[in-house]
Order: structure tokens, then sequence, then C-alpha cells
């Protein structure tokens, strides 16, 4: 048994047939094929499979498929796909990369805030943040590079 | 053969229960922030089974000012829980809870219809509402019970709900204050990491207080039974009586007494005796400004 569902991916409108209890992530890695979006705890703990949904961040290991319909999602391939944004940049600038595995998650996190503030706080940068886990950086350079845009 | 649920997603609540199977497992879908992780552990059963999204139903997401309630829309998520002023002036342990839940991106979605339902006795927002003598309704097609929080859990996980039991909304007793006299409240509780955590320990108090006199106190515990606990015994200490350092005493060891703890892989029984004591003692020196460890 299969569902019909239909929404905006990237801004492009998109029809997919998923079953019922197919994760919002398998269908972005696995149907969609758009691997940027990882899948690391599948529990809803680490923040890497972080997505925009009508504006909003949540996490697509935590949503069903289903629930997509009618909805507008925006994933890290779609937040700017001809040039990197200033949070991208940031990132860069001050190594807030080593393996990449969380940077996605922190990335659409980031995007998702700066939409709603420009000049977000110290505490609202450190909120925006929680929830999402990475295992090299030791987080100092990401909220650096928070900083960094927040500050322009 | 692999089996599939079905999947429905009703508008409004006569449509829900117009189309509800009654030969297959419910389940409600509203946050999904538990149920996605019963899912990825399998345990969800497929066969004969049908979600049933609650996202498009307008009717459960409310929070509402009666004569002598307030009434809370089970879809209330826990970030609209926290912003709401009917809920911070009328029950402050409520607004304390929302801000220790976990991550805002969880808050988002995290309803406190599905913390109920879930049942877990680590889940946040059951001590406080044991305080504030919730009640919860519940319907299951045309029939609606009300019932009060603490008759509704029959163990860790468990409720006494059956197949298609959907709780509707919360009824929180708006209390009468006399002359000088406040509603406060708090809630906290201990675990691995702070505010992404599943508790281990928690607290909850409601009282209505002047100063350090207090009309009427509520505790409850969770995370330390199989089911939440209210400690009445700590009521019959603490009510129509001017606080001190005895009568604290005296509470911590009600709390000593009626803790018995989940023998998990989490902690011990003495660990959590000594945890929840001091988060008793943590509470009711923020709630009343005074020191009362030592
Ligand atoms: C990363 C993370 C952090 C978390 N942190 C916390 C925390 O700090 N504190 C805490 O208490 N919990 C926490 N949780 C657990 C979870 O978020 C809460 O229990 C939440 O309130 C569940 O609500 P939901 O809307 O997501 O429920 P769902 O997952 O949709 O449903 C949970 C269960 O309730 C049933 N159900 C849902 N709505 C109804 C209804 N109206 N009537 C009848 N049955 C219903 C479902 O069928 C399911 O069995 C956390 C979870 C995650 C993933
Ligand atoms: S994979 Fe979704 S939060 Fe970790
Ligand atoms: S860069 Fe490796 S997990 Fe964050």
């Amino acid at each position: 048994m299969s569902i019909k569902i239909q929404f905006k991916l990237n801004g492009e409108e998109k029809n997919f047939y998923v079953k019922p209890n197919m994760t919002l992530l398998e269908l972005i890695r696995e149907k969609a094929h758009l691997t940027g979006t990882k899948h690391g705890c599948g529990n809803g703990e680490c923040g890497a499979c972080t997505i925009i949904m009508n504006g909003e961040p949540v996490r697509s290991c935590l949503i069903l498929a289903v629930e997509a319909d009618g909805k507008e999602i925006i994933t890290i391939e779609g937040i700017s796909p001809q040039n990197l944004t200033e949070l991208q940049k940031a990132f860069i600038d001050e190594g807030a990369i080593q393996c990449g595995f969380c940077t996605p998650g922190f990335i659409m996190a980031g995007e998702a805030l700066f939409k709603k503030t420009q000049k977000p706080s110290d505490d609202e940068i450190k909120e925006s943040l929680s929830g999402h886990l990475c295992r090299c950086t030791g987080y100092e350079p990401i909220f650096n590079a928070f900083k960094k845009v927040a500050k322009k | 053969m692999i089996y599939y649920p079905e999947y429905l997603q009703p508008k409004t609540l006569e449509e829900l229960f117009k189309e509800l199977p009654k030969n297959k497992k419910i389940y409600y879908l509203a946050g999904g922030t538990d149920l996605l992780n019963y899912l990825r552990d399998e345990l969800v059963d497929k066969k004969n089974s049908c979600f049933v999204d609650l996202s498009k139903i307008k009717e459960l997401v409310f929070i509402n000012e009666t004569n002598k309630n307030i009434e809370i829309g089970s879809m209330v998520s826990f970030n609209i829980l926290q912003e709401n002023n009917l809920v911070k002036k009328h029950f402050p342990a409520i607004t304390s809870m929302c801000k220790t839940f976990s991550t805002p991106i969880i808050s988002n979605r995290a309803t406190i219809g599905g913390n109920i339902a879930n049942a877990s006795p680590s889940g946040d927002s059951l001590p406080v509402l044991y305080t504030l003598n919730t009640k919860i309704e519940i319907k299951n097609f045309s029939q609606t019970r009300i019932e009060d929080i603490d008759k509704i859990f029959v163990g860790p996980k468990k409720t006494n709900f059956k197949n298609g039991d959907l709780i509707t909304k919360l009824i929180i007793p708006k209390q009468v204050l006399q002359k000088g006299f406040s509603i406060i409240g708090i809630f906290k509780k201990v675990g691995g990491r702070k505010s992404h955590i599943i508790s281990k320990a928690s607290i909850a108090i409601s009282a209505i207080s002047k100063s350090d006199y207090i009309k009427k106190i509520n505790v409850a515990v969770g995370a330390v039974a199989p089911t939440v606990l209210k400690i009445n015994t700590i009521s019959e200490i603490l009510n129509n009586k001017k606080l001190n350092k005895k009568l604290v005493k005296d509470s911590v060891e009600e709390i000593k007494k009626v803790i018995s703890p989940i023998d998990d892989f989490r902690s011990t029984a003495n660990y959590r005796k000594e945890v929840v004591s001091s988060l008793f003692l943590e509470s009711i020196s923020e709630l009343f400004k005074f020191n009362f460890y030592d």
C-alpha cells in the first residue's frame, strides 16, 4: 500500500509514492537521492538530519514521509545552489568543519535562525546549536562562524 | 509478505471517528518524537494497524479559559505552551517545565497529549500535571470520558486506554486566591545532558503562598517509580504552615520513604533518593528565596 504525496522540494514540485512507515529522511536520501542530509542517530538526538519544513528547522528522522504532503521543504542542497552562503563561508574561514558529517545540520539550523533574526544574540545562537552534536570540532569554531555572520 | 500500516489524516474529530477502523491497532501520530523512535526500533505493529495523523485537526490546538478551569488541547506543542500567558499566570510550574524540555527543535513538534499518552514515568509534563490536579478528556467514537490524571497510568509506559482512545484536552482547575496570596510553581530534573535528556529524576511543586506562609502545596516526583508519584504526606506537613527548616526536613524524610526506584540500568535506588531530596531542597529554596540546605 503506497500513498501519493506532493510537495515542494528545494523549489520544485515533486511527487512520490511512499509507504506509510517511511521516514522523511529515508525519502530524501533514498528516493530523492539528496544525500547531503545525513542519517546520524535516527532518533532525534544528533541533528544531522535537520531540514527546513515550512520555514522551521525540523528533524527529518522524526517525521513520516507522508507528513510532507503539501509542505515546502528545503534541504542542504537547496540552501544556495549556486554560491556559498555567508554562513557556509564563515564555516570554512573559522575551521568549523572537520569530518563534515554534522555540518549540513548546523547549516540548516543556522539558515533558519538568520532568516528569523539577522542579528541573533549569543544565547539565541547557542539555543539554535543545542541538540546538534559534533564529534570533531568542539563547537567553538561553529559558534564563532555563527558569530561572524551575526556581526555582519 | 511485508505488511504496512494504513494511514489516515482526518481534518476534524468528526471525520476521525467516522473513518477510524474498528478492527485495527490505532497509533495516533502527534509530534512523532516518541512514535518515530518506536517505529525505528521495530516496536510498532505494522500488520493490521493504522497511523492516524492528528496534525490537521485544528480543534485540538487551543488554550482557553473557562469559569473554573484552563483547558489545553492535546495537540498543543511544548513551545506554544511555554509562551502562553494564561499558563504563565495560572500555572508557573508548567512554564518552568517547558523551559527545561529538550531543545527548541524538539519542543516545536512534541505535544502535551503525546507526552501524556506515552506514559513514561520520566515524561516531564506528568509530575507537573499531578500537582495541578489535572483532568484528561478522552474520546473514543461517540463516547467521552474525563479522568483524573493519576488514574490513567497503570505502569511504566502503560495507560488504561483502550484501542482508539484519543486524548482531546486537559482540564486544569484555576486556584481561587485570597488577597496577598500568589500561586508559585517549579519543575526540576536531573539526567545525563542538560535540557536534552530523558529525566532520571524529576520534581514538580505547585503552591499557594504568601511570603513564607503556605496555604496549599502539592509535590510530585517523576522517573523514580513505575508511575509518577504525588506525595500527599508532604502536603499534610506543609499546608497552612509557616515554612521552616524542621518542616522541610520532615518533608525530605517523606520523599525518602515513598521512592521505590525503577530497577533499570540507569541508576540505583539510593542515588535516586539523594537526587530527589536535593532537587526538593533546591526547588523549595528557589521558590521561597531562602537556603534550606543546611
Ligand atoms: C531528542 C529528544 C528529546 C526529548 N526530550 C524530552 C524531555 O526533555 N522531556 C520529556 O518528557 N520527553 C522528551 N522526549 C520525548 C518526547 O518528545 C515527548 O514524550 C513528547 O511529548 C511526545 O509527544 P509527541 O507529540 O511527539 O508524541 P508522538 O510521538 O506523536 O506520540 C507518542 C505516543 O502517544 C500517542 N499519542 C499521541 N497523541 C495522542 C493523543 N492525543 N491521544 C492518544 N494518544 C496519543 C501516540 O500514539 C504514541 O504512542 C524527547 C524526545 C526526543 C526525540
Ligand atoms: S538522525 Fe535525526 S537527529 Fe540524528
Ligand atoms: S565535523 Fe565531524 S561531527 Fe562535526
